[in-house]
């Protein structure tokens, strides 16, 4: 179906319906909170509905409220995102993207003619287990990261102007992360849900924190291996940062090559982060050994030869001197392990996306002629490019090639970001960063030193 | 310099890879309703005895090519194609410039080796208008579609697309990354192996 069917049959029910209201879920089980679909804020599961039904983990009165507006005509206002496309653009919203998804889609008439107050075994699931890991990185925060709860509960918040990563307002809110010592009741009603969702999942993705340092992982993953007679068509995502121990890695390498040689799930893909390159990379990325991290790339396309490793780069203001030597990188994995038959078409996918938040890492705050190394990192994805992305070829898709020049475009375009303000606060948050983990920013990026010294108070 | 085996075409298509990049690919110009010039320098290696196509910008039908006794440049108007044949006008191991002016609703001028070989009016007439054009070097078609092949073993020596007089895209072959040319321009019109 094209999107504007799609649409059509969406708007038939109503104009604020959606699927994905049903079918999808990601669930923060370390904090106790859920959505459906990344655009409307995560909400605190009730523990009260959770000791009645577990898969309150999903379907929280919370939701289904909002599943009741949307099938009597009516928009819920935490779907504000989609409206805002739908009412100012010609564009389809994700509301429509989502719901024309094969893991949505084929619900329509069972969603349609049920009950708000019904129960839904969502099709597409995300889960945290909990925030373990044992990497802090710059860009990150004390709800994905223990290591960042650790140090913000020894040193507080850093001293930018909204002082980065203080969990004041995180406790405040009720949603400081469970420790992995701690009795998790999200975790116990995940593990009473469990054997009445697996059967219906289509995607199933593990994410942290570090899932691999956390045992209900390697349990769940377990699980799929036992009874994968219950659902062999999963398919299945798990996250790592591919920095843990070699014991760990290996145990899962095991599992996953059970999984895969035994068709147990349809495909299996692993999403890991870098984005940069040695030092550079290792000072962002902070719990990172650069060279174990691409060794673990090599072993695990060795080892697993259907699976895709897919690098999330989360593009920031620390990367554009590297970047380009983490694609010549790239490629040349792209190029040893092409083997016409992973699940996804390359054996290394490098998916770029800009950092928005914190602000003071963006490109945004970069002098211009820096930014204009964005733009050659993109042209050497250019010709690094392959027209045709078929398992029979090696090189960067379209898609990746376009995420790097929309980055580029990112950074030059206009708004009113104000450079001032944030890249005093990337000083400030540098300074703070060496003080605490013994880093040296100055040596680290020699080529930031003269905007350095133009915001440096000291 | 690009040595162009007997078989293995290059094309002339940085459209073809990324939806939005280059942001102003250089072969989109190559069409019936755009101003443009293009230039090419080659040295044919060897000549068969039925047909070598030293290029063809398609996929309206335009090239040049060789037959035994005569040279023959195929131009693809909206109305129709014309072939203008001449006795030979490439010598066989030597470097032959191909220059291609067009201005729509003016005139339409081919040079080989500086001598003006096909002057047309325009002012009636329009050469091919397409979405996406693009020159094959070495061949009449794309290997897949096995017909109209007339494979040529050629060196490319240069090949430059102007309009305007601005260049847009340039080429001496001497900067070669994963199966592509770069542009000198920096404009990202590289020219790449089939």
């Amino acid at each position: 179906m094209t999107p504007a069917e799609v649409k059509k049959k969406l708007d038939g029910v109503g104009c604020g319906f959606c699927l994905a209201k049903w079918t999808q879920v990601t669930m923060h089980l370390g904090t106790g909170m859920t959505h459906s679909c990344h655009h409307p804020s995560p909400h605190k599961i009730p523990l009260a509905e959770l000791k009645r039904n577990p898969s309150a983990l999903h379907n929280t009165q919370h939701k289904k409220s909002r599943r009741k507006e949307m099938l009597e005509g009516k928009r819920p206002s935490e779907c504000n995102y989609c409206w805002n496309v739908e009412d100012n653009s010609s564009s389809f919203s994700d509301r429509v993207f989502k719901s024309a998804e094969p893991w949505s889609l084929k619900d329509f008439d069972k969603i349609k003619d049920s009950y708000w107050r019904d129960d839904f075994n969502p099709r597409y699931v995300e889960v945290s287990f909990g925030n373990t890991c044992n990497f802090a990185c710059a860009y990150c925060g004390p709800q994905y990261s223990s290591k960042w709860v650790e140090e913000i509960e020894k040193h507080g918040g850093y001293p930018t102007e909204h002082n980065f990563n203080s969990i004041d307002d995180i406790k405040a809110r009720n949603q400081m992360p469970y420790k992995k010592t701690e009795y998790n009741p999200y975790i116990e009603a995940f593990w009473e849900w469990w054997p009445n969702l697996f059967p219906d999942l289509h995607t199933f993705r593990i994410t942290g924190g570090e899932p691999l340092l956390l045992k209900d992982t390697f349990k769940v993953l377990e699980y799929i291996q036992k009874h994968y007679d219950q659902n062999s068509n999963i398919s299945l995502a798990v996250n790592t940062n591919l920095g843990i121990p070699d014991k760990l890695l290996n145990k899962f390498i095991t599992i996953a090559k059970d999984l895969c040689d035994n068709n147990k799930v349809r495909e299996l893909i692993i999403f890991t982060s870098v984005e940069a390159t040695g030092a550079q990379a290792e000072y962002s990325r902070f719990g990172l050994n650069y060279e174990k991290f691409w060794s673990n790339i090599d072993k695990v396309l060795k080892e697993l030869p259907k699976v895709t490793i897919n690098i999330m780069a989360t593009y920031n203001a620390l990367s554009v001197f590297s970047y380009s030597d983490l694609i010549d990188r790239v490629f040349e994995y792209k190029k040893k392990y092409a083997n016409g038959e992973r699940y996804w078409v390359s054996a290394l996918q490098l998916d770029t996306s800009y950092l928005r938040w914190p602000t003071h890492l963006s490109v945004k705050i970069l002098e211009e002629d820096h930014k204009e190394l964005i733009l050659k990192s993109a042209e050497k994805a250019l010709y690094y490019g392959i027209k045709n992305f078929t398992k029979d070829n090696y090189g960067f898709s379209n898609v990746e090639i376009q995420k790097m020049k929309r980055l580029y475009d990112y950074a030059v375009g206009g708004s009113n970001f104000d450079k001032e303000k944030y890249r005093k606060d990337f000083v400030k948050f540098v300074d703070e960063y060496d003080k605490r983990r013994n880093t040296n920013f100055l040596e680290t990026f020699p080529e930031l030193n003269k905007l350095y010294a133009e915001y440096s108070e000291s | 310099m690009l040595n162009i085996q007997k078989a293995n075409p290059w094309v002339f298509w940085p459209s073809s890879i990324c939806e939005t990049f280059p942001e102003n690919p250089a072969n989109l110009i190559l069409s019936g309703d755009k101003s443009f010039e293009f230039s090419i320098d080659f040295i044919v290696k060897k000549q068969d005895i039925t047909q070598n196509t030293i290029f063809t910008l398609i996929p309206k039908y335009t090239g040049l090519d060789l037959f035994p006794n005569q040279t023959v440049v195929t131009v693809t108007y909206e109305d129709k194609a014309e072939y203008y044949r001449f006795d030979p006008l490439i010598k066989i191991g030597e470097i032959t410039n191909f220059r291609f002016d067009h201005k729509p609703k003016s005139y339409l001028k081919i040079f080989i080796n500086n001598n003006e070989v096909v002057n047309e009016d325009l002012s009636n007439r329009t050469f091919g208008v397409c979405d996406s054009p693009h020159i094959v070097f070495g061949a009449g078609n794309f290997p897949k579609n096995n017909f109209n092949l007339n494979y040529t073993e050629l060196d490319l020596l240069r090949f430059s697309v102007f309009q305007d007089g601005n260049i847009l895209a340039d080429h001496y072959f001497e900067e070669r990354i994963f199966d592509k040319y770069v542009d000198i321009t920096g404009n990202l019109n590289f020219i790449h192996k089939l």
